[in-house]
């Protein structure tokens, strides 16, 4: 009889055992983070955000910078909010179903999560870029 | 050799081990640095010295890494183990990866949906044929 030791699922992280591989492997929510923020940057026409303090955007809302991103991990699933501006004639609903599918195909390939859904929140849509 | 002097150099062992680990780990390519993890303390704390990101215990060992952007961490934690396992047979090897470094920015890099040689791309460094011995 074989029994097939699988690592206890941590509180908040993800267990990514392959049998005959002896051990936990656990990422952080950061990792996810800075993924997603990543892959947002390579779809064009996407645009970072002004920092805000107590819902009150700080600065001028330029596009420079990078999307904010906040994950979660819960298991083996993912959780992702993102928040970023858009060029302005852009069709948004096309654009941000394309920065979703990016997001998720790259979480994916470079997390080995399963993301579970990515919630999107258009800031601003900015003319002349 | 009496057990009274085994004991004694019991912490000595741990501290080379926990400093070979931490060599093995840093030589991996897809490794960018040890840490230690905000909330999640992995460290060996020895007399006048902290070997950060590496934890040895009874029955494992813990790494806590900044792994370099691109490939598939899995890859990446199984790279770690492998290079670990030898040094500690018979123990786990659990690997956490704290952070990834930021992405090398390239020039006319967004490409829209649809780009897919990001995770294969990455050019892999020669590895030191007999690093190990040269800091003894």
């Amino acid at each position: 009889m074989s029994t097939l030791t699988v690592a206890a699922p941590s509180a908040e992280g993800t267990p990514l055992n392959r049998p005959g591989q002896r051990g936990r492997t656990t990422l952080t929510d950061r990792v996810v983070t800075k993924v997603a923020a990543q892959a947002v940057s390579e779809v064009e026409r996407t645009g970072g955000v002004a920092p805000q303090l107590m819902g009150i955007t700080l600065g001028r809302q330029s596009g420079s910078g990078s999307a904010r991103v906040s994950a979660r991990i819960d298991g083996h699933l993912t959780m992702i909010q993102l928040r970023l501006t858009l060029a302005y004639p852009a069709p948004v609903r096309t654009l941000t179903q394309q920065v979703r599918r990016h997001v998720i195909e790259r979480v994916t390939s470079l997390t080995g999560l399963e993301v579970r859904h990515v919630d999107i929140e258009v800031a601003r849509l900015l003319r002349g870029r | 050799m009496t057990s009274k002097a085994a004991s004694a150099r019991a912490p000595a062992d741990v501290a080379g081990l926990a400093d070979l680990i931490a060599r093995a780990v840093t030589r991996c390519p897809s490794v960018a640095g040890l840490t230690e993890t905000p909330g999640i303390p992995v460290a060996t704390y020895l007399p006048g010295r902290t070997v950060s990101g590496v934890a040895v215990r009874a029955g494992e060992v813990e790494v806590s890494v900044v792994a370099r952007y691109g490939l598939p961490l899995p890859q990446v934690a199984a790279e770690i183990r492998q290079a670990v396992e030898p040094l500690v047979p018979g123990r786990d090897v659990d690997v956490v990866i704290a952070d990834i470094t930021s992405p090398p920015a390239r020039a006319g890099a967004k490409s829209g949906a649809g780009a897919k040689s990001g995770a294969a791309e990455r050019p892999r460094a020669p590895v030191p044929a007999d690093g190990r011995n040269e800091a003894k």
